[in-house]
Parts: C-alpha cells; structure tokens; sequence
C-alpha cells in the first residue's frame, strides 16, 4: 500500500498552490489529467486583488458580498479578499506574466460587478500563465505527481479519512493510498449540464465522492451561467472582452442592457447579464437560431490583439468569425460551480482530515453569484491555505488507523460493477445514453430560468437515469488507457451531483443571485438567508438549512 | 467521411495497424469531437486524450493527414488531402505524435518531454533584488513564449542536444531574462555551442506551434551573452 502523509487530489490552481504549500511534508499530487492540462488553465479573465488606492480590500469585500446576493459567508469573504494582494505579489515573485501597466506595474483591468479595476490579468490567458508557474514550482519542489490518476473513492477508518483508492488509467489499475490526510481540488461540476464551457474532466468527482463519503455539501444549486460563450460550442470568451470594452447587440444590431442594468450595462455581475440575454433570446430579440452579439469590432485591431489574443483565435477558430471585422455569436451556458464540498475558512471539511480547495470546495465566498476575477483568486488564497492548515494538523497528531475495513469495502463495490462477457460496445452506448438524457433536462430545465415544474421532472428524469444506470454491469478493466471506464465512473458521479442541484433548486423557492425561479421571482431573506446543505443518507440527499454569516454588510436590494 | 486511425497496444499488439472508422460529420465539427463520437457510440477502446477541446490544454496532438496539430483546433471541413501517405481511401488519416513512445493509440508517454523540464531547470528561483516593476519592453520580449501549452508537437524539432527540447528551450530562454530571476543568464550555459537555437529554430518553431510561440525577441539578447550564432 502506498503512503503519504498528504495526498492531493487535483492538479489545477488549488492542488498545486496545496501541495507547494505543504512541501515539508511526504505530500503528493493525484492527478486525473496532467497538471498543465487542468481546467485552470482555461480561465481568462483575471484574479481580483486590491492593489492600490483608491481600491481598497473593503470595496472588494462589499462588491463580493453584493455579487453572492449576501449569500456568501462575509467571514470567508474577508479572508480571501484580505489575502490577495499578498498572494499576488507572492505569484508575481515566482514568475507569473502578469500584463504590466506603461510603468512596469501589474496591470489590473474592470470585470463584471466590480466597482474598480481589480482583476490582474495576463492577456486573456490568466488561469493558463498561473497554472504553467505553479507547475513549474512543483518540478523545483520535486513533488511526486501521479498523472492520469482517477479518484474512485474516500477510506473513512473509525469515521477519519485515512486514504483514498484511485484507478491508474495508464497502468490500468486499482491503487490503494494511504495518507493522514486528503486534500481535495478536484474542480466544478459543469459537466452536469450539457451546454458547458467546462473542460471534459469537470465532472464534479471530488464532490460525489466526499458526498458519498459523508461529507456536508452546500448550495450545489448554485450554478452560474456565463452570458459569453460561443454559440453552439459554448466555449468560454472571456468577461475581459467586455472588461475592455466590448457591447452586447441584440439581432438588430442594438444594444439591450441598459434595460437591465442602467449604471453598469455589460459589466453588470454574470447573472443579470446572463438573465439579460436569455430574456432577449426567448423574447425574440435575438438573432435567428437563438444567439445574440459581443461585439469588439470599435476596440480596434491593436487593443484585440495585445489583451486578447485568444478571444480572437477562439472565435476564428470556433465560429469562423474574424472579432476585429465582425461580432461574436454568443449565448449563456453553464460556467462555475458555486456550490461544492462545505469547508470552514481553513478548508476543512465536515469528515475529519478531509479538506477541500478551489471550485470544489464551498467556503462560500461566492454565495449566490460569483464575481468574474473572484475564482481564481479563491483558488490560490485557499489553495494556500489548506497546505498551512493541514502541514500544522499533521505535526501535532498521530498515524491514523491503517485502512482495511475500508478498502475491502471498497474492492466489494468495485467488483460488483463487472459482468464478464458483456461487449464494449454496449457499455459505450448505455452510457452515452444516459449522460445525454441527464445533461439534457439539466440545461433544459435547470439552467437560467427554472420553474417548480420543470424542476420536478428533472428530477423524475435524474431519478430514471439512476435507476437504469444502476442496473448497469460493465466488461471488466481491459488494460491501459481504458477511457470506457472513466465514462462509466463519471456518470455516477454527475448522476449523484444532478440530484442534489435539482432538488436543492427545487426547495429553494425563492430567486437569488444565479439561482432565478420564474415562480418565485423575488428574493426571500426571512425564509432564504439560508445556505443549503445536504449529505448522503442511504445513498439519498438529506437537506437542511445552514446558517449564512452575516457581518458588516446587511443584506439590501442589488441594483446594477 | 472515412477516417483511418493507427492503433497499436503494446500490451497486446505485435505492431501498429490501421483501424477504419465510417462517420457523418459536419464540416465546423473538430476532429477531436469525431473521435469523441467514435468513442461515445462505435468503438469506445480507442485512447486518445482530452481536455479543454479549446486549444490551451495541449491534451490531444497527433499527426492529421501527416500534419502536426491539435486535434481539437482542427476542423474536419478545413484540413488538407491525404498527401504523403495514401491510406486505402481515408479521407482523414490520424497517427500518434512522433518522437513519442506510444502507450496506447493516439496516446504517447509526455514523460521524457516533461523530464526535459527538470533536466533543464525550468522554474524561476526568486531574485530578491526584484522590485515589482518590469518595464513594458522587457516585458513583451518575455511574452512571445507565455503561451507554450506543453503539448509536445515541438519534439520533432532537432535541438541539436537529446537531453533539451524546445518547450524546454523556450523556458529556459524566457526565465533566464526574467528579471525575478536569481540565476539569471547564467541558465544559457545548458545550451553548448552544438544546441540549434538560432534563427532557423525560432522559425521552425513558429511554424510548427499551435499557440505561435516566438523567441525571436530572446534570442538576440541571447546572441549577445553567450555568442551563439544568430
């Protein structure tokens, strides 16, 4: 059995700044993809960081708390936003390219819903510069990093987690890990939905198998939308585009927010903006097939090309379209995971020594609605400070119990999913069956619009894509690189993750930040002020109310 | 559309062969959603990696039609006849990286390519000296190589040194004039005067690199301290 005192699962933005941060101890990183290739590197627009006067680290507090529909924990919000210039220059130190001012300062640019320039940024291609950086870091290091590691599930011995078996798709084996402590930074879970910007991989792993494990999780309801991605691919353009100063067009070619947010038009936080344009398209204001217009074409040639560089080759690449001549087809889709694993301000979770960073992890800094610059952040902020917490836990405690009971759990689970003698190719097609059925009704009735009785059949459909894929038995392993199983594991995994967004969406009778019923359309503190948390009892989601930590800031009526 | 896939699983296969596949296909569509098609619904042993399907992840290189590309940014309806080599009557032929081992199809082992990295020291050791200021030319000369994915379609390029590569050159290159750097220039001296990094490198590489990495900037100051050829 392998031994580590740490091991990280995750090798994007959070699992590396983790795994850096806890360097001292025997930590190694667990990795479904390579790091360079985690879905960090996909982010554009920037990390938000009070640098200078005028900002300050209390306008970026309020705007954050604005943003989340006061649903954020205003505790949580304070430390992440207190931490990010520091983490910043700390970056800057170990080389990442951050875009520079005419005096050689850390460029800062505007994103949606905040009231300065916050974000630093690196051309469009900030998650990208950081991501490669820490990289690098962690080769300096030596850090051991197992790539192409798929977490299948939690060793919890005498209710601690005290390991974590993964399947070695290169090797094509079970693998067995024991360590004092796991800390998760396994990503969103985008891939719920079937009209994503979310990379193959954010199929929200981390989050069903901390659920399954036992573990709290929160507001998986809470999804953000983003209002720029390409129609029909919904790849991610950037909120820098409007940052810089792109407008949305209707298909007449007129600009529409000023009916939605008069003072700050395009730059409105994701929500109103992306409600903005849904209405438009579903009023028929759209242009024909459904879409509406970014259009960059008044920038100029040189601003495009100088800050965003992959905007241009992403529209010229994926809708045929030259961004400095023409506008940008584009239409909300799925973006961020709001919710995630519940963890305290130090990433720990409910389930003790299981900890929880970046996307995954719901601190909640993020509440109802995320700020564009704000998950980036949250993921080296946190990132960081997981690997304190956890270096700190581990010096002052004992082995945990070696797992058995456990691990012979988990091997009867793992070989009651195999029938010997069933073709491949029907393993393929049950499961690409169900994943579209699934991911369907999600975007169809679980995206930016949702009623009570659209959600009750997304979740009879979860309910019925349940049922048939526990019924399913597949061929067994059949050696390296056997992406079939991924799939098949993956399924399961967006399967729980379906059921807890919906019912949770259901319950929540009330609109707020992302999460906006058509039959509730007000925001209702007396009865929602409430984050939803819900954990696994007999394999079904139990809900509750949490407590939401209100400080300074009482909640007030959001105007854009 | 016919497309012809060369597989090969060493835990199993004496050699590689050619594998047909028929799919509808739709000229916008990216060869890599073909082969996720193929995996979804006709044959789902094929490897091939996958991850961003938006060209930053460097997942998914591979030979198409004999040329080096991101599977994910090529379009089906936009790449080139079959030229160099005529495979029955494919009219989309997709082989592994080379200058790869392959594991298992189109996947290929990155870990000597990513060794390349450590031999080469490719992270920055902080400059205590730095001051938080990079004055704007500085910087755009460090810029050209930001955009490197790792995705290994530089390999083919001959560095003139088994141990380097050019995603490990590049690195090298922009460190070393990164004024947060401690070590400094003194990183040039792992390029020895046999290493091709010149002019026709720089080229080549810009040529071949899906992401149009360009050293060009860097290579002059680099002319200048180590009197490597142009």
């Amino acid at each position: 059995m392998l031994a580590h005192d740490v091991i990280v699962v995750g090798g994007g933005l959070a699992g590396l700044m983790a795994a850096l941060e806890s360097r001292r101890l025997n930590v190694a990183v667990a990795t479904k993809v390579y790091p360079t290739q985690s879905h960090s590197g996909a982010a554009q627009g920037g990390f938000n960081a009070a640098m200078t006067p005028p900002d300050s680290v209390e306008a970026h507090i309020a705007d954050t708390i604005t943003g989340s529909d006061y649903l954020a924990d205003q505790d949580a919000v304070a430390v992440m936003c207190s931490g990010a210039s520091e983490v910043i220059n700390e970056l800057d130190r170990l080389g990442v390219m951050w875009s520079r001012t005419e005096d050689g300062r850390i460029a800062q640019r505007l994103l949606g819903g905040s009231s300065f320039p916050r974000a630093c940024y690196a051309a469009d291609m900030s998650g990208h510069v950081v991501l490669h950086t820490l990289y690098e870091q962690v080769l300096r290091a030596g850090i051991p990093v197992y790539p192409e590691w798929h977490l299948l599930g939690l060793l919890v011995e005498e209710g601690r987690v005290a390991g974590a078996a993964f399947w070695n798709l290169p090797a094509g084996q079970l693998v067995i890990v024991r360590a004092r402590a796991v800390i998760l930074a396994t990503g969103g879970y985008g891939r719920v939905f079937a009209k994503t910007t979310n990379g193959f991989g954010s199929t929200g792993d981390g989050v069903a198998i901390a659920f399954r494990a036992g573990a709290v999780v929160s507001d998986l309801e809470l999804v953000q939308f983003h209002p720029t991605t390409l129609y029909g691919t919904n790849i991610l353009i950037s909120e820098g585009a409007r940052g810089e100063g792109g407008h949305l067009r209707d298909g007449r070619g007129e600009r529409f927010m000023a009916t939605y947010a008069p003072k700050m038009m395009e730059l409105a936080p994701r929500d109103v903006v992306s409600r903005a344009i849904a209405t438009e398209i579903r009023e028929g204001g759209g242009a024909e097939g459904g879409y509406v217009h970014l259009d960059l074409t008044h920038l100029g040639e040189a601003v495009i090309r100088e800050r965003l560089p992959q905007v241009l080759e992403l529209a010229r690449n994926y809708a045929g379209v030259d961004a400095i001549r023409q506008p940008i087809p584009i239409e909300p889709a799925q973006h961020y995971s709001m919710g995630g694993i519940r963890t305290d301000t130090w990433g720990a979770t409910t389930l003790p020594d299981l900890f929880a960073a970046g996307e995954c992890a719901n601190v909640s800094v993020h509440g109802a609605n995320r700020l564009g610059g704000n998950s980036l952040l949250e993921t080296v902020v946190f990132g960081r400070r997981v690997g304190r917490r956890v270096t700190e836990s581990l010096r002052k405690r004992e082995a945990n119990t070696v797992p058995v009971r456990s691990v012979r759990d988990f091997e009867d689970w793992w070989r009651s999913l195999f029938k010997r003698g069933t073709p491949v190719r029907q393993d393929a097609r049950a499961v690409t069956g169900l994943r579209t059925r699934l991911t369907s009704v999600m975007t169809e009735n679980v995206g930016v619009f949702r009623t009570a009785a659209g959600l009750r059949e997304a979740v009879a459909e979860v309910d019925a894509v349940r049922e048939a894929y526990e019924a399913l038995r597949i061929a067994p392993p059949q050696g390296a690189f056997d992406y079939r199983l991924m799939s098949f594991w993956e399924l399961g995994f967006l399967i729980d993750l379906a059921g807890i967004v919906a019912e949770g969406a259901l319950r929540r009778t009330e609109s707020r930040g992302a999460h906006y019923r058509t039959d509730f359309p007000e925001r209702d503190d007396a009865r929602w002020l409430k984050h939803t948390f819900a954990r696994s009892v007999a394999g079904q989601p139990a809900f509750e109310d949490g407590e939401v930590r209100i400080g300074q800031l009482a909640p007030q009526s959001r105007t854009y | 559309m016919r497309i012809a896939i060369e597989r090969f699983d060493p835990g199993v296969d004496r050699e590689p062969y050619w594998e047909f596949y028929e799919v509808a296909l739709h000229s916008r569509q990216t060869i890599l959603e073909v082969l996720l098609a193929i995996g979804d619904t006709l044959d789902p042993t094929l490897a091939f990696r996958r991850s961003c399907r938006s060209g930053i992840c460097g997942a998914c290189g591979a030979l198409v039609n004999g040329r080096l590309q991101l599977m994910c940014q090529t379009l089906a309806g936009e790449i080139t006849p079959v030229q160099r080599e005529l495979i029955q009557d494919a009219d989309v032929v997709l082989r592994p990286l080379p200058n790869f081992r392959v594991l298992k199809d189109l996947v290929v082992d990155m870990e000597p390519f990513l060794d390349a990295l450590r031999r080469a020291s490719v992270w920055t050791v902080p400059n205590p000296a730095y001051q938080g200021t990079i004055p704007r030319e500085q910087f755009q000369r460090l810029w050209g190589t930001a955009a490197c994915i790792l995705c290994g379609l530089c390999a083919t390029i001959s560095v003139g040194d088994s141990a380097l590569t050019p995603a490990s050159i590049i690195k090298v290159l922009r460190i070393a004039h990164d004024p947060r750097d401690a070590r400094g220039l003194a990183r040039l001296n792992i390029l020895s005067r046999g290493t091709h990094v010149n002019r026709q490198f720089v080229e080549e590489l810009k040529a071949i690199c899906p992401k149009r990495v360009d050293a060009g900037s860097l290579l002059e100051v680099l002319a200048d301290h180590t009197g490597l050829e142009r």
